[in-house]
């Protein structure tokens, strides 16, 4: 039996380009379409079990959060339907839409009674919110006053305080520290052994792994991919790298008819899209491209741990520099503390003088020593080590995520780091 | 219709506690309270009695009694603060409550309800102290005063009519919440609040008789000034009115609902 059936969904935004264009269409019997339409989800359809546990994935704009709003009934498709079994609590954008200046009790009240709590229910439920929250005697203070993470507390406990049959989480666990964001999984497996249906949407696709036995990659507001969670994790995320390449290709073939380049000189135009200009250097070497490859040369974004990866960085002279120049790269976790750092210099290897117009290709050979976790890649380009100048720096140029083998994932691995250990036991 | 009122009576708690809320998040927040509720009245009322009854030597054509302007002014500001209470608050209803509306799935029919519930319980509260004072100063007009009810009921309805219709238009045309300021403005002063009616140019009246709370208006001080049965034939046209707008208010409300989370 289904918990949740999404079928043929529909949804398009009506944009008039004038404002009056809308009054005119109100007022005037004319049957004139004024209005042009932005399609946000196109065709969606799949259908979720009872006591499954199903991830969102997609990026920023594939029409997620709408999806999620058309089945919790806050807006409506513009066509198709949406099918759902019993009780939905639902945690939309990290909110319940609270109202600032009650308090964080009040504010549950009002929560609890939209959800359909009863009086005589309503006092264990606030009680359990408080104490699930642990946001001390702030939860008796303005809603205003609360930072974003308190917020997401509250709301959390609430949608989960409540006995549901479908559970729906919008990047709900983002902002919660991580003690908190614990907390929230082992109560939202402790829903999915109560056989609840749980939605969710997240961005930290380990999350999505460990937590989703299926999931759902929307793209363009379609669905993509709709399966197993680890095979279509591994889609969306080589898929991001995919993307890249379609467009590098592109540009490429107009570079090496404009310049004769050597085809391995490749140019990537969204290299510094993380990046401020400000923060390169004088760019008499600049980085063109950056590349993560496996054993097969193909370029990836997803790995396990003990992977082998080349790792390449293309780089142009534009002015005539001396010898003793340094690349530099540091890896770091997603906020961007600095967990390896593997400059050429530390490895022997620095750059011989160099002429305007000519080009080097450096590459790392070596094998993720990560087990689990999300990380990005600074590089930069010095003259010499101790120098403060910098030819060349990019931040952030490659995003990559490294996942657990599924033997240490299924002992509940947390950890970014995993060595052999001896262990013993003493029975006294 | 039905359905409008299964989903009021299923969130009834809701409404309720949402009507008490309003009422503390108003004045929780200031030293004097609740008092400012009748503040609020009282300086307006004070303001008026001074500049009319005292400097412009207005006086009621057939009443002498000491406080006949001010009962007049009285009958008249209060439940017109009623009126344009709910109109103003109506008005943003939907887009005030926008952070709700777009993350939480309930009746959206509540939330107007709400309005014209705790407008109605702050008028019963200010109003109280008023028919306190009349019968303080023996001016209490009888059984007559029931006839206040019928006239409360349609302006209630005309209002809330007129108010949901707003509400869903500001939502998609932002210019309505502007005009509705100005429209309130022009109304009052177009209606026999606080200049005495029956002192006016036959002409004047005639244009002032357009205005469909100018019967309701004239009905409360009949009954407070003038210890009169109303002229409820005179209130046909508002009736009338307040129907119509009922109808279209909730026209309105259940064919553009679901498109107005899109617009917030």
């Amino acid at each position: 039996m289904y918990s949740i059936k999404v079928e043929n969904v529909s949804k398009s935004y009506k944009q008039y380009p004038r404002k009056i264009d809308r009054l005119l269409e109100w007022v005037l019997p004319s049957k004139k379409k004024r209005f042009h339409e932005k399609h946000v989800l196109n065709n969606v359809s799949f259908e979720i079990e009872k006591g499954e546990a199903v991830g969102i994935i997609g990026v920023n704009g594939a029409g997620k959060s709408t999806l999620l709003k058309i089945i919790t009934g806050t807006t409506a498709a513009t066509s198709g339907q949406v099918k759902s079994q019993g009780r939905i609590a639902a945690l939309l954008e990290l909110g319940m839409g609270f109202h600032p200046d009650f308090t964080g009790r009040q504010n549950a009240v009002i929560a609890g009674q939209l959800l359909g709590i009863t009086e005589e229910d309503m006092d264990e439920v606030i009680r359990d919110v408080e104490n699930f929250a642990g946001i001390g005697e702030y939860f008796d203070s303005p809603v205003r006053t609360y930072s974003s993470g308190m917020q997401a507390r509250v709301a959390f406990s609430v949608a989960t305080a409540v006995k549901a049959d479908i559970l729906i989480v919008d990047e709900a666990l983002s902002v919660g520290d991580l003690a908190f964001q614990a907390k929230c999984m082992q109560r939202m497996n402790k829903m999915l052994e109560d056989n609840v249906t749980i939605l969710f949407v997240s961005h930290a696709l380990f999350q999505v792994r460990q937590f989703c036995s299926r999931a759902v990659y929307i793209a363009d507001g379609e669905v993509k991919a709709f399966g197993a969670a680890a095979k279509v994790c591994d889609l969306y995320q080589n898929s991001l790298v995919e993307n890249k390449i379609s467009i590098k290709e592109q540009e490429n073939t107009g570079l090496i008819v404009n310049h004769k380049l050597d085809p391995d000189i490749t140019v990537n135009p969204n290299l510094r899209q993380n990046s401020l200009q400000e923060n390169a250097g004088s760019l008499a070497l600049e980085f063109l491209d950056f590349k993560m490859l496996n054993a097969e040369g193909e370029e990836i974004a997803t790995l396990y741990a003990k992977d082998k990866v080349t790792v390449q960085a293309v780089i142009r002279c534009n002015r005539d520099v001396p010898a003793e120049a340094c690349v530099g790269m540091l890896i770091g976790d997603k906020n961007g503390f600095p967990v390896l750092s593997m400059n050429s210099n530390y490895y022997d290897t620095r750059l011989e003088s160099l002429k305007a117009g000519e080009h080097v290709i450096i590459s790392w050979d070596f094998v993720i020593p990560f087990y689990m976790g999300e990380y990005r890649i600074d590089i930069g380009i010095k003259p010499e080590p101790y120098s403060s100048d910098f030819y060349d720096r990019i931040f952030c140029v490659k995003v990559f995520t490294v996942n657990t083998p599924v033997e240490l994932l299924k002992e509940n691995f947390g950890g970014m780091l995993h060595i052999p250990a001896e262990m013993k036991i003493i029975k006294k | 219709m039905r359905e409008i009122l299964i989903a009021i009576l299923k969130y009834r708690g809701f409404i309720w506690s949402s009507v008490k809320r309003d009422f503390q998040s108003r004045y929780q927040m200031s030293i004097l309270g609740a008092a400012w509720l009748v503040l609020q009245p009282l300086a307006m009322i004070t303001v008026y009695t001074v500049i009319f009854s005292q400097l412009m030597q207005a006086r009621l054509p057939q009443s002498t009694g000491p406080f006949a302007y001010s009962i007049y002014l009285c009958s008249g500001i209060l439940t017109w603060g009623l009126f344009a209470e709910i109109l103003s608050r109506m008005q943003v209803v939907f887009i005030e409550n926008a952070n709700l509306l777009k993350k939480v799935t309930f009746p959206r029919i509540c939330l107007p309800v709400i309005i014209v519930l705790s407008c109605i319980l702050n008028f019963l509260i200010i109003f109280s102290l008023f028919l306190f004072f009349l019968a303080v100063t023996g001016n209490f007009p009888g059984v007559d005063f029931f006839y206040i009810i019928p006239i409360l009921i349609i302006q209630v309805l005309f209002a809330s009519g007129l108010g949901i219709t707003l509400g869903v238009l500001n939502v998609f045309f932002r210019d309505v919440g502007q005009f509705v300021t100005v429209l309130l403005q022009f109304w009052f002063w177009f209606t026999p609040v606080v200049y005495v009616y029956t002192t006016l140019p036959v002409w004047a009246q005639r244009w002032l008789n357009y205005n469909p709370m100018t019967a309701i208006i004239n009905g409360y001080h009949e009954v407070f000034v003038h210890n009169t049965v109303p002229d409820f034939f005179a209130m046909k046209w508002t009736v009338a009115i307040a129907v119509i707008f009922c109808v279209l208010g909730i026209y309105l409300f259940r064919k553009h609902a679901a498109d107005m989370v899109d617009e917030l």
